[in-house]
């Protein structure tokens, strides 16, 4: 099997003046050395403006609060899924309000819990990165309460609920849902 | 509960000069609108429990804040892409209302809202002239992508 440095051309052409140098592990000390120039200016420009009172350097407490929660609120979300666009536009939902609406419906059934739900999708090669397709089948976990009497009829009220809510929370049709009944509760 | 959309009565809505934005004034016709008057406007939606912006969309705002270039293009979770005309609005919803129909009433919101300030920049005299000159062009809709982060249930 080739290197993959092979195949890149920056390691495959010799080096010049326009092309960087690259080694076997992939490091790129051209790379390196334009970022640390890049972050040595920066320092200079904040210095700067610092020195001279300009407090656009600065941000406000909220300002960089706000940017760590976004990376936590992120990771929260996941990724997220593409819906069939409204009259007015296009919309996506994230893999966490996907998973919120499915246990909101389960858990609103008597005799029933959400454990887990995934999902598979479309492939869409369009997707820009950490987006999914439609959603095209929902694999539920739930629970049942002990001595439910008819668990088939349990699954298939939760398979109309989730279905249902498909189509009228998102207007997707055509969603295929399995139930998987892995465990017994007692109240 | 009211289901209606917020108003969004362009008189109501302040705009961005374009001799203020040199970023905008050297793009194609793009949207005018204060994004702060939108944020209200997005709020106000019923079943829009706030804004909710993904990193993505953070970093944006902070890189418009940080050059000053732009500053009336982005908050958190609402940005304004002055090139592309594209608004993308991340949103948490909550409430009885259908998340399907949440988002068209945000996404018309903020067409209505666009669609008004680009009709008084067209027109100084006010909004409301547009379609009374034939000749003159209807301001362009944007495409308003909403991205529902989370759902609250009650």
């Amino acid at each position: 099997m080739p290197h993959p440095a092979d195949h890149d051309p920056e390691q495959s052409a010799p080096p010049g003046p326009d092309r960087p140098r690259r080694d076997a592990d992939g490091e790129n000390p051209a790379a390196t050395r334009r970022y640390l120039d890049l972050i040595r200016t920066t320092h200079e420009e904040w210095d700067r403006l610092e020195r001279a009172g300009d407090s656009s350097v600065q941000l406000s407490g909220s300002a960089l609060a706000a940017v760590k929660e976004s990376v936590r609120a992120d990771a929260r979300h996941g990724a997220h899924v593409h819906m069939p666009p409204t009259p007015a536009g296009p919309f996506t939902v994230s893999e966490l309000t996907l998973r919120t609406l499915v246990r909101r419906e389960i858990d609103a059934i008597p005799g029933a819990r959400a454990l887990r739900t995934t999902f598979e999708h479309e492939e869409d090669g369009a997707a820009e990165r950490r987006t999914r397709g439609l959603p095209t089948r929902a694999r539920c976990r739930v629970s049942a309460l002990l001595g439910t009497p008819d668990l088939p009829g349990l699954a298939e009220r939760i398979r109309e609920a989730v279905h249902r809510a498909a189509e009228t929370e998102l207007g997707l049709t055509g969603l295929t849902v399995d139930v998987h009944i892995e465990d017994l509760h007692e109240h | 509960m009211s289901t209606d959309p917020a108003p969004t009565d362009p008189a109501t809505l302040r705009t961005v000069p374009a001799a203020a934005d040199p970023v905008g004034a050297l793009a194609p016709p793009a949207p005018r609108v204060d994004v702060a008057d939108l944020v209200g406007a997005v709020t106000a939606v019923p079943g829009v429990s706030g804004l909710e912006p993904g990193i993505a969309t953070a970093l944006r705002t902070l890189d418009a804040r940080l050059r000053r270039s732009d500053a009336s293009s982005a908050r958190y979770g609402l940005v304004v892409d002055r090139d592309s005309g594209e608004v993308t609005v991340e949103i948490g919803v909550e409430g009885p209302l259908p998340v399907r129909r949440i988002v068209e009433d945000v996404q018309r919101t903020v067409q209505r809202a666009v669609s008004g300030a680009a009709a008084e920049d067209t027109d100084p005299r006010g909004g409301t002239a547009v379609g009374a000159d034939p000749d003159r062009p209807a301001p362009d809709v944007p495409r308003v992508l909403v991205r529902v982060q989370s759902l609250s249930t009650p």
